[in-house]
């Protein structure tokens, strides 16, 4: 688990009104406790407890227990997620992230996308239905293949709001 | 040419016409996107450079002979969800035209949106709608009518010159369909949705009628019952009702 998922991850707690919170995988067990009067002890690799330190000067009590497993890549915390909006598919019907099979994608992850600006088409029995961004931000993950059926409602972007 | 379609409320009221094009839809958005443009704008050009057809297809028609255009609409009464009663408007309006033409021929749609005569197909539709908010914001509706064409590329297209034996004026295609289009979408404005869908079920090609399809699994023996409320196309087959979305399934001989 690397220093910012850590770090993103308290902040997540810390934003989130939970007391404490256990967390445990083949690879690491982490228990984050929120209180002012511990001194956070991590059981890990120094660089690491370092790392969250500066991060949270107030910080909330953190333990990390580096598991015999090598570690392998921890997906993305909910705490990024969280701050993020989805823009969502307003029905059912085929995503397509160009408007011709030859043309390049509307958007792509790392555009600044505004509002009013086209980000892919839906088509549901040939009508072709051109999705406009609602708000101004970063895409910051394409949720769906293209040529993909999507459901009514399902997230299509992770837009970072600007 | 065309300036203005006296036998409408609102459709055709405003006419953009061009000689030339690189496709009629892609202007109209270009236009939408830039100016408050007229619900009921028609573009109208006498060649298309880069007609567009369904993802990626081309339109081909030879400049002059053909009607290609685009209406501009708005129908800001219609949820999403709603959107095939559209495809229906469309499709029966270009169905009365035929008609009109071609009382002794056989029209029909084949579906969702290709008009048939006589098993020939002589017009097509694309419709493009601008989604903002979780709503229509506009819809352009891509129009192309064989007329006075008389070869074609393709083995199952055909021109009303084709049955007619003699050339029609485009601009009074143009009307013609104009005037139907209206009817209906204001029939539709006025929740006449279910006498749409009966219309547009009536004129279903091989509706009721035992064929070969395909799907994913093979060829099968089935008939059309209609379409679901979405759109999809409803096939009877020997193990009950399925209902299928576009490119699932194809009509075979």
């Amino acid at each position: 688990m690397k220093a910012k998922e850590i770090r993103d991850l308290i902040d997540f707690i810390s934003q989130s009104g939970l007391e404490e919170v256990n967390i445990e995988t083949e690879e690491f067990k982490i228990n984050v406790k929120r209180s002012n009067e511990v001194i956070s002890h991590v059981q890990a690799a120094a660089p690491v407890q370092a790392a969250i330190q500066a991060a949270v000067p107030a910080a909330p009590v953190v333990t990390t227990q580096a598991a015999a497993a090598p570690a392998t890549p921890v997906q993305a915390s909910a705490s990024e997620d969280d701050k993020y909006v989805t823009i969502k598919s307003p029905m059912i019907g085929t995503f397509y992230r160009s408007a011709n099979p030859e043309s390049d994608a509307f958007v792509n992850v790392g555009d600044a996308v505004k509002a009013g600006q086209a980000v892919c088409i839906i088509e549901a029995m040939k009508l072709f239905n051109e999705i406009e961004s609602d708000l101004n931000g970063t895409i910051v993950k394409v949720l769906v293949d293209n040529a993909q059926p999507v459901e009514y409602d399902q997230p299509l972007f992770l837009v970072d709001p600007a | 040419m065309h300036k203005n379609f006296a036998k409408t409320l609102f459709l055709g009221k405003n006419v953009i016409y061009l000689p030339e094009c690189h496709s009629t839809n892609e202007l109209a958005a270009d236009l939408v996107n830039k100016q408050p443009l007229v619900e009921g704008t028609v573009i109208v050009t006498d060649c298309q450079t880069k007609g567009k057809g369904q993802r990626g297809n081309k339109w081909d028609a030879q400049p002059k002979k053909n009607l290609t255009c685009t209406l501009i609409l708005r129908p800001s009464f219609l949820r999403i969800t709603d959107q095939f009663y559209m495809t229906m408007v469309i499709s029966m309006a270009l169905s009365e035209m035929f008609e009109s033409y071609l009382p002794h021929r056989r029209v029909n749609i084949k579906w969702p949106n290709d008009l048939y005569v006589d098993d020939q197909k002589c017009a097509g539709i694309l419709i493009e709608n601008g989604i903002k908010a979780n709503k229509i914001d506009y819809m352009l509706v891509g129009i192309g009518v064989n007329i006075n064409q008389e070869i074609f590329a393709a083995p199952n297209a055909a021109s009303l010159m084709n049955f007619l034996g003699k050339e029609s004026l485009i601009s009074e295609v143009l009307e013609k369909i104009l005037q139907r289009i209206e009817k209906y979408y204001l029939f539709l404005k006025n929740r006449g949705t279910n006498k749409l869908r009966e219309g547009y079920l009536e004129k279903l090609w091989r509706k009721g009628e035992w064929h070969t399809f395909s799907d994913a699994d093979g060829y099968f023996i089935g008939r059309v019952l209609g379409v679901d409320p979405i759109g999809r196309l409803v096939i009877e087959r020997k193990e009950g009702q399925k209902c299928y979305h576009i490119k699932e399934v194809s009509f075979e001989k």
